[in-house]
């Protein structure tokens, strides 16, 4: 029995808006845990940031319950990066990092995701020195040296080159391996959740509820957008998702 | 490194027009003095020695003191009550509707009436009519000025530090106050250049020292070499003010506003 690190139940968001009240989610319920890979995979706009605000208790559900059990360490990886301008690449990760991990510790995980995510040389870059692509991978690489037990990601890969993309991407399954948290990630690109998750959440359209679910069992580490098996879950997901429109 | 060789080139043309402007003024003041009596327009001479005899006599050195400690009195209590009603008034709409209003009636109101009730309040003996005065006068800039700062927090950032669980007093000393930085030297500026005019006029007005105070002697004696005179002090001691203490403060604050 693997811990439970995160759970919808029977959630409800609506926010009040100018043209009355706006229904977000929608009686959804989803448990994740450890270890586990949870893609939410939908339209844009139909709620799936408003879900991973919920998970990382900075939005309270309008009906139902998101119970993350106390000490669960959560990382979020915003989709657009929130650094501190006034603060280097490193001391934005320390910054985090310091309610978390005593320093030898903090310093050597530190060390590691900077060089992992090719960082190092701009460990005392400030933000606005960097590109944006630069910035998201100062977003990831804060998620990851906390040693999370959720790791929330929304969108993480979307200003990327391809290349980096796909360098992210291992870097990602690599320390999600060696730390085994939860991760819950948020995309509307399906190659993306095919080749990540174990488990792919399809939504509706706002209100976001879950339309299907696929477990997707294969080693991450071998998926490729070639292999015959990702392209038959592909097919499948294209299917659902025509079907929703 | 291109970039700012010729930035710098910028800076320095942009110096050289000042400098060769000022000399032009310069020029016209001397060209003109020669066509008329001192007690009308001194020449720069004149006030030279004027301003030697101010020197010598330790009156410039004691005046622009008590002048400078005014200033910075009144404007530090106005910066800071500023801040706190900016503060204070933030998040309330109570407090915002009923500080608000007031602000505006005391900004509404001449400096000039200031400085009469000021007068008549606290006499013209000691430090404290100036002093109201510059409080006076700064306390809206201030309030103003620190309330766009607080807007300006980003919120995002503050969602940032509670999910990665940064203690309240950490999310504050890390993220609202460097964020409100620039916003303080701002102020600050803005701040002194109100409070020092200010100074003087109420020292004009109604004191028994300072620079304001100089001048309205040296005004009233028909002495107006001594009035140039201290013109040229009041303008030195605004030069070193901004060049020596705001614009290397802007330079600092400028790695917070990105």
């Amino acid at each position: 029995m693997r811990v439970v690190v995160l759970e919808y139940v029977g959630v409800t968001k609506e926010f009040a808006g100018d043209e009355g009240i706006l229904q977000v989610v929608d009686d959804l319920s989803l448990t994740i845990k450890r270890g586990e890979i949870v893609a939410l995979l939908g339209p844009s706009g139909c709620g799936k940031t408003t879900l991973l605000n919920m998970g990382a208790q900075l939005l309270k559900p309008t009906r139902g319950r998101v119970v993350c059990p106390k000490g669960t360490r959560v990382a979020y990886a915003f989709q657009e990066p929130r650094l501190l301008p006034w603060k280097t690449v490193e001391e934005n990760i320390r910054f985090v990092q310091d309610n978390f991990l005593p320093e030898p510790l903090g310093g050597e995980i530190r060390e590691r995701i900077l060089v992992q995510t090719q960082l190092s040389d701009f460990r005392n870059a400030y933000p606005d020195e960097l590109s944006g692509g630069m910035k998201q991978r100062v977003e990831i690489a804060r998620a990851l040296s906390i040693q999370p037990d959720l790791l929330l990601m929304d969108e993480p890969f979307k200003s990327l080159d391809p290349a980096l993309k796909l360098e992210l991407r291992s870097l990602l399954l690599a320390e999600h391996s060696r730390q085994q948290f939860a991760l819950l990630l948020v995309t509307h690109d399906p190659g993306e959740a095919v080749l990540l998750a174990d488990r792919v959440i399809l939504l509706s359209r706002r209100p976001a509820q879950i339309r299907t679910e696929i477990a997707l069992k294969a080693p991450q580490e071998l998926r490729t957008l070639a292999d015959p098996l990702l392209a038959g879950w592909l097919d499948e997901i294209h299917g659902l998702m025509v079907g929703a429109q | 490194m291109a970039i700012s060789i010729s930035r710098r080139k910028g800076e320095f043309q942009k110096l050289a027009i000042g400098t060769a402007g000022l000399l032009v003024v310069f020029a016209c003041w001397s060209r003109l003095a020669e066509n008329y009596h001192p007690l009308i327009l001194p020449s720069p001479h004149e006030t030279g020695k004027a301003l030697l005899a101010l020197w010598k006599e330790g009156s410039l050195v004691s005046n622009v003191l008590v002048t400078l400690s005014r200033t910075l009195c009144g404007c530090s209590l106005a910066l800071f009550s500023g801040f706190a009603l900016a503060v204070l008034t933030k998040g309330t709409t109570f407090w915002q509707a009923l500080v608000r209003p007031i602000l505006t009636l005391i900004q509404i109101i001449p400096p000039v009436v200031w400085t009469v009730l000021a007068v008549i309040w606290f006499g013209i003996a000691d430090h404290v009519a100036p002093v109201f005065l510059i409080f006076v006068v700064t306390l809206p800039v201030a309030f103003v000025s620190f309330f766009s700062g607080l807007d300006s927090i980003d919120g995002q950032l503050v969602e940032m530090a509670a999910v990665y669980r940064c203690s309240r007093l950490k999310t504050i000393t890390e993220i609202y106050l460097p964020a409100l930085i620039p916003h303080f030297v701002s102020t600050v500026s803005v701040g002194i250049s109100f409070a020092w005019k200010a100074a003087i006029f109420a020292e004009f007005m109604g004191s028994t020292t300072g620079v304001g105070f100089a001048l309205s002697t040296a005004n009233s004696n028909l002495q107006t070499e001594k009035v140039f005179a201290w013109v040229l002090v009041l303008i030195a001691v605004m030069l070193v003010c901004e060049y020596g203490l705001l614009t290397p403060l802007r330079r600092r604050a400028a790695r917070w506003s990105a």
